[in-house]
């Protein structure tokens, strides 16, 4: 009987032992987890270097470095327009501290198809085409109308074999256009004029004075004078786009309507 | 002996409770998708829904006007109310109402709107405007309070409406989370993440995420901020007025700061943090041949594919909030890494303490893409093949692989990809 009673209470306490046990095992109340505070390393290894204030120096622009830059970006579609006095300028156009080129193009012999490509590595625009349009009437050839029902997903315009291109390659680093990441290019069509000149960003607002609207200047401007009226090619932030004083529309703030971006 | 047989089945009982009383539900251990939005506006309010606090019921100004933080659909009308002069409107302002901008297709993501930013470079230094706010509202309260920026600023920068779909769960993400992610980043693509002052818990700071140049890092200050800059309307957290170019507004402004007592704000801040995220478009097998070019050719270092919230009662912003199970240990996809870069499409609007790179933006998030014409930054690109050939900087050796290293095929696969976000 003694025996039976001590098994028993034997069982009831390892049974109790084996409950305190789990209660030890058991999830403590939760506490809250905090968010760690950001670590400052971290954000100063991030840190983008500063954006150089001053453009490097680099020597005046060869034929031959023009010709290879045009090469890296456009393959053999287009060639320097030989029948220029002067087929290249360069500047900061984009305003980005690094040395851009503007080279006039045409499309080379048997290569439009290349040129109309319809993923190029360029962006192709046509910033008089307002202006031409209106014009239009007055020139020998009607503008050649963009085909409205494309459904590429890339490149719409399509050049013809008589076009005048002006392409503007992005500078990439201290090296400028000569390095040989430097393929972010502009090409524009029917843009062309006469005179052709740099006018440097420090020297707009002189050249500029009292002439409102205007628009924002991003970096140097490439002045020259198209259809009899002077003014400039300039930056716009995304693309390149035309200024004259007399058909310049838009004030300097198109801003918080619908096209506010758009030049 | 019976008394002792009766305290031992007590304690048998009590030692079985035990373990039970002092375990809690383990919760999301694993981490699941976050619910997401089919972007439908003829779809209810519970497709934006996404569990945090209470959906409410559906507000009627005559029978069941909106009360701040009550519900979810109470939040919503507030977010889409439009304000008037007398509750505190302008004098310098954008437009009437959070919905005005963030509006299309469904209340909280985006529209055409851009606001609009001015400054002066100088020897190639930035200089804001008189009166320091780079900002120029586009609307006055009255005809003499409008901003008229024709003092020789020379620079300007359109800043396109972010979406604030899937926003609580950007908020969510634990700032360890984002710094690792940017630290993995190859040194030639590395962002910048800004440390931000928590203005609900200054002096607490946290890494930014919110807007253009991440200057915020929670939805109730970036709220206040918003409805400061964007409505001219002043809280607890945002109490002084903007200026008219340097000029005090005082002779327009009627209504005693703060014009809102903070409510409007939490009500902000808790609709936003309740929405879902953008859900995807139909995905085919051009899509998913062309997400993995997305990732291959370097796109996917900027923009982050996928996030991880923290866990569910995770302090947050500098303590003044917990992440909710709705928000917890969500995977989320935003197409972004909410650091700055420099990829060359600013106007180079500076004057953000802590940016060193007055070009540098906050990479955009993709999701929801498909709903817009108008990319980058400055809204100023209307394809995506154009906008891929924008990118420079910091984007210039994707954009390279993009033109140089894919054939036409492999081109409209990754468009279709990002069209499909």
């Amino acid at each position: 009987m003694l025996a039976r009673k001590a098994s028993v209470t034997t069982s009831w306490f390892l049974v109790v032992i084996g409950s305190l046990a789990l209660c030890g095992c058991a999830k403590p109340p939760p506490q809250p987890i905090v968010e760690q505070p950001p670590a400052p390393q971290a954000s100063e290894a991030g840190s983008l270097p500063a954006q150089p204030t001053e453009m490097p120096k680099l020597p005046p622009p060869r034929l031959e470095d023009v010709q290879q830059a045009v090469t890296r970006v456009f393959k053999d579609a287009a060639v320097i327009d030989g029948s220029r006095s002067a087929s290249f300028l360069v500047g900061d156009f984009n305003g980005d501290m690094s040395q851009d080129l503007a080279v006039i193009l045409k499309p080379a012999e048997g290569k439009l198809g290349e040129l109309n490509q319809e993923f190029p590595s360029w962006i192709a625009t046509e910033p008089l085409e307002d202006l031409l349009r209106s014009k239009s009437k007055a020139l020998a050839q009607p503008v050649a109308a963009r085909p409205s029902n494309s459904t590429a997903a890339g490149q719409t315009i399509r050049f013809e074999k008589s076009d005048v291109l002006l392409a503007i390659v992005h500078g990439y680093g201290p090296k400028g256009w000569h390095d040989p990441d430097a393929t972010q290019t502009h090409l524009l069509r029917n843009i062309v004029g006469t005179n052709m000149r740099v006018l440097p960003f420090e020297a707009v607002a002189k050249a500029y004075k009292g002439v409102r609207p205007f628009p924002a200047i991003y970096g140097d401007l490439i002045r020259q004078t198209i259809f009899g009226e002077s003014g400039f090619i300039h930056f716009t932030g995304g693309v390149y786009g035309w200024y004259d004083p007399r058909n310049f529309k838009s004030g300097p703030i198109p801003a918080h309507s619908a096209m506010s971006a758009m030049k | 002996m019976k008394l002792l047989k009766i305290a031992m089945l007590l304690l048998f009982a009590a030692a079985l409770v035990l373990p039970f009383a002092f375990t809690s539900s383990v919760e999301g251990q694993s981490a699941s998708e976050a619910l997401a939005t089919q972007m439908d506006a003829r779809l209810p309010d519970t497709d934006l829904f996404n569990n945090f606090g209470t959906l409410g019921d559906p507000i009627d100004e005559c029978t069941n006007p909106p009360v701040a933080s009550r519900s979810f659909r109470d939040n919503k009308a507030i977010f889409e109310e439009r304000e008037e002069v007398d509750e505190g409107l302008g004098p310098t302002y954008n437009d009437t109402a959070c919905s005005s901008c963030h509006q299309a297709p469904v209340t909280g993501h985006v529209s055409q709107i851009n606001e609009f930013r001015m400054g002066s470079v100088v020897n190639g230094v930035f200089q804001a405007p008189p009166g320091g706010q780079t900002l120029i509202q586009d609307r006055g309260i009255d005809a003499e309070a409008q901003e008229h920026p024709n003092t020789g600023l020379n620079a300007e920068e359109a800043r396109s409406t972010r979406t604030v779909l899937g926003d609580g769960f950007v908020e969510a993400i634990a700032n360890g989370t984002l710094q690792i992610n940017v630290a993995n980043q190859p040194l030639a693509q590395r962002g910048q993440l800004r440390t931000v002052t928590v203005l609900e818990a200054a002096p607490n700071t946290r890494i930014g995420r919110f807007g253009h140049k991440s200057q915020h890092a929670s939805l109730i200050s970036f709220s206040a901020d918003a409805y400061l800059n964007e409505m001219g309307i002043t809280s607890p957290l945002q109490p002084n007025e903007n200026n008219i170019l340097g000029v005090p507004v005082g002779a327009f402004d009627t209504v005693a700061d703060p014009e809102d007592n903070g409510e409007d704000v939490e009500a902000f801040a808790a609709f936003m943090r309740a929405l879902r995220v953008p859900g995807r478009g139909p995905i085919n097998a051009n899509v998913i041949a062309g997400e993995s070019l997305f990732n291959a050719i370097g796109c996917a270092v900027c923009h982050t594919p996928q996030f991880t919230t923290a866990p569910a009662g995770t302090l947050i912003n500098g303590g003044a909030f917990i992440v909710p199970v709705a928000l917890g240990n969500k995977i989320i996809h935003p197409f972004s890494d909410f650091a700055l870069h420099n990829i060359g499409t600013s106007g180079g609007i500076g004057a953000e303490p802590g940016v060193n790179d007055r070009f540098a933006t906050t990479t955009i998030a993709l999701w929801g893409v498909r709903t817009k014409h108008r990319f980058m930054m400055q809204g100023n690109t209307h394809t995506i093949f154009d906008t891929i050939q924008v990118h420079a900087g910091q984007a210039t050796t994707a954009r390279n692989l993009f033109n140089n290293a894919l054939n036409n095929t492999q081109k409209n696969q990754l468009i279709a990809f990002v069209l499909s976000l």
